[in-house]
């Protein structure tokens, strides 16, 4: 489980990047279309880790009932263009 | 006398800050805090005679040995074993379950039952198992309580050939809080001449378990949850069984003999299953960790954990149905954790928010029962907070207090 986690991590910044703000669940649902195996498990694990890492920003929001992650300065956008 | 102040100094993680600020551990079911005596057991064989036991003739070898066997001594003491021998020592629960399950023949003629809410170290193999059409497996619905009846496990075992079935159950789920009764479902099972595996794992750390009341034949523990080190467990069996039993791994320290050609005399148990070098360290302060709980008493953990439960008990009811948490709504029914539904709001990033802004620690997801979940349609998880010994009711008000404001300000 530990294993894959920077590998998810990447794929978390590349989502943000690509999706814009978005809330854990339609993180997990958008890695679940692309076959990523164990998401559910594993894209949370992930996301509290750049959490704090200080790499995401977060929103409180009632009308999603989540938290809805960005991208925060810590991170290189231009590394995450292809 | 339980002197919760006195036992929190034992613990120094409980000490450890966050931001500047305390914290709250409740992540207990999953990995319990460590006492000084059981840092101290580990520090002291790293430092002062690191060595391997029953090998060398040195001082060293002989302090390991020593110590090595009298935390097994100490461990079936503790649970009431007839016999040390009858303890194997293992890395955790999901080891000492794999190795119960070499008392199989795997022909294809045995049954295993056991429930919906099993943790996966205590389905996927049986799963397993039967994809490879080595055993038959029957999963019985446990509903949301967690909790079958007693006929159900009479009429499913009925359904078994007399002596082809083992039914492999966890003592306390570690989702749904639920305790089952376990001596009356070891007699359903010894009448029809079946084994019974206990599952330990959420028990052993919080009840007095007496494995001659409880009559299991086999039983499985991680004392990484029970205030020892992590990366060791141990499998309890019946003498007669362990005898019968096959190990998992062979090799040095297993046989008393070898010979060319192909000549092999294996111990006893239970030297038969531990094979190689063994964790020492873990061992020793594994029995420093039974020392430290028998000091308090079991009896006195498990009050202090019932008053804990009701606390939070108290404090999700008020919730109404904002959320609702899994298993029995006694606090004398249950352990001091709950699996709790929050409705649509993802429990992981409620506990990314209780870490973040109150330093609460729990764990949310599945919780390691995935076909439990997904059986109740609770595909987002749960939230699990999981209390211990060393917590106190103020504790548990802060936590029910801060699910409310993440509650409020998410919905
Ligand atoms: C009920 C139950 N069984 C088995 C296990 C597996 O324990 P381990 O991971 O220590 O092997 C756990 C761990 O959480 C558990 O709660």
């Amino acid at each position: 489980m530990a294993k894959g986690i920077e590998k998810t991590k990447q794929l978390i910044l590349l989502l943000l990047h690509d999706m814009g703000p978005s809330s854990t669940e339609e993180l997990i649902a958008e890695a679940e279309t692309l076959g990523i195996a164990e998401c559910r498990d594993r894209v949370p694990g992930a996301i509290a880790d750049l959490n704090g890492e200080r790499m995401l920003t977060k929103q409180l929001s009632k009308e999603k009932k989540a938290i809805v992650w960005d991208l925060s300065d810590k991170v290189d956008r231009s590394k995450l263009d292809f | 006398m339980f002197d919760i102040k006195n036992i929190r100094e034992d613990f120094p993680a409980l000490f450890e800050l966050k931001d500047g600020r305390p914290i709250i551990y409740c992540d207990s079911a999953c990995m319990s805090l460590k006492p000084k005596p059981v840092i101290q057991a580990l520090t002291d064989y790293y430092t002062k005679f690191t060595a391997c036991a029953g090998r060398s003739p040195h001082m060293f070898s002989r302090e390991t040995t020593k110590r090595y066997e009298a935390a097994r001594e100490k461990t079936a003491k503790f649970i009431n074993a007839k016999n040390s021998s009858e303890v194997v020592w293992t890395k955790n629960t999901t080891e000492a379950l794999n190795l119960g399950s070499m008392i199989l023949k795997l022909d294809g003629t045995e049954t295993i039952i056991a429930t919906s809410e099993s943790h996966n170290s205590n389905i996927v193999k049986w799963m397993f198992l039967e994809n490879a059409g080595k055993i038959k497996l029957k999963v019985l619905d446990a509903g949301e309580t967690g909790i079958c009846s007693l006929d159900t496990f009479s009429a499913a075992i009925d359904e078994c050939q007399p002596g082809k079935f083992l039914v492999s159950l966890a003592q306390v789920s570690n989702v749904t809080a639920g305790m089952i009764d376990v001596p009356a479902i070891a007699k359903i099972i010894h009448e029809k001449e079946g084994i019974f595996q206990l599952d330990a794992a959420q028990s052993f750390p919080h009840l007095s378990v007496d494995v001659q009341k409880l009559d299991v034949d086999l039983m499985a523990v991680s004392m990484h949850k029970a205030c020892g080190p992590s990366g060791i467990g141990f499998l309890w069996g019946k003498y007669h069984i362990l005898e019968r039993l096959h190990p998992m791994i062979l090799g040095g320290e297993t046989v008393s003999d070898v010979k060319i050609p192909n000549t092999i005399k294996m111990l006893p148990p239970p030297a038969k299953f531990e094979a190689g070098l063994q964790n020492y360290g873990g061992v020793i302060a594994a029995g420093a960790a039974i020392d430290y709980l028998d000091s308090i008493g079991m009896d006195n953990v498990h009050q202090h954990e019932v008053r804990l439960s009701k606390v939070m008990l108290e404090g999700l009811e008020e919730f109404g149905d904002k959320i609702s948490y899994l298993g029995p709504t006694r606090a004398e029914d249950r352990a001091a954790l709950a699996a709790i539904d929050l409705k649509g709001i993802n429990p992981h990033e409620v506990a990314i928010l209780l870490d973040d802004m109150y330093n609460i620690f729990l764990r949310s997801g599945y919780h390691c029962t995935h076909a439990f979940h997904h059986s109740l349609d609770l595909d987002q998880g749960t939230l699990r907070p999981s209390w211990y010994l060393y917590n106190t009711e103020e504790e548990v008000k802060v936590f029910i207090e801060a699910l409310g404001e993440i509650i409020d300000t998410l919905s």
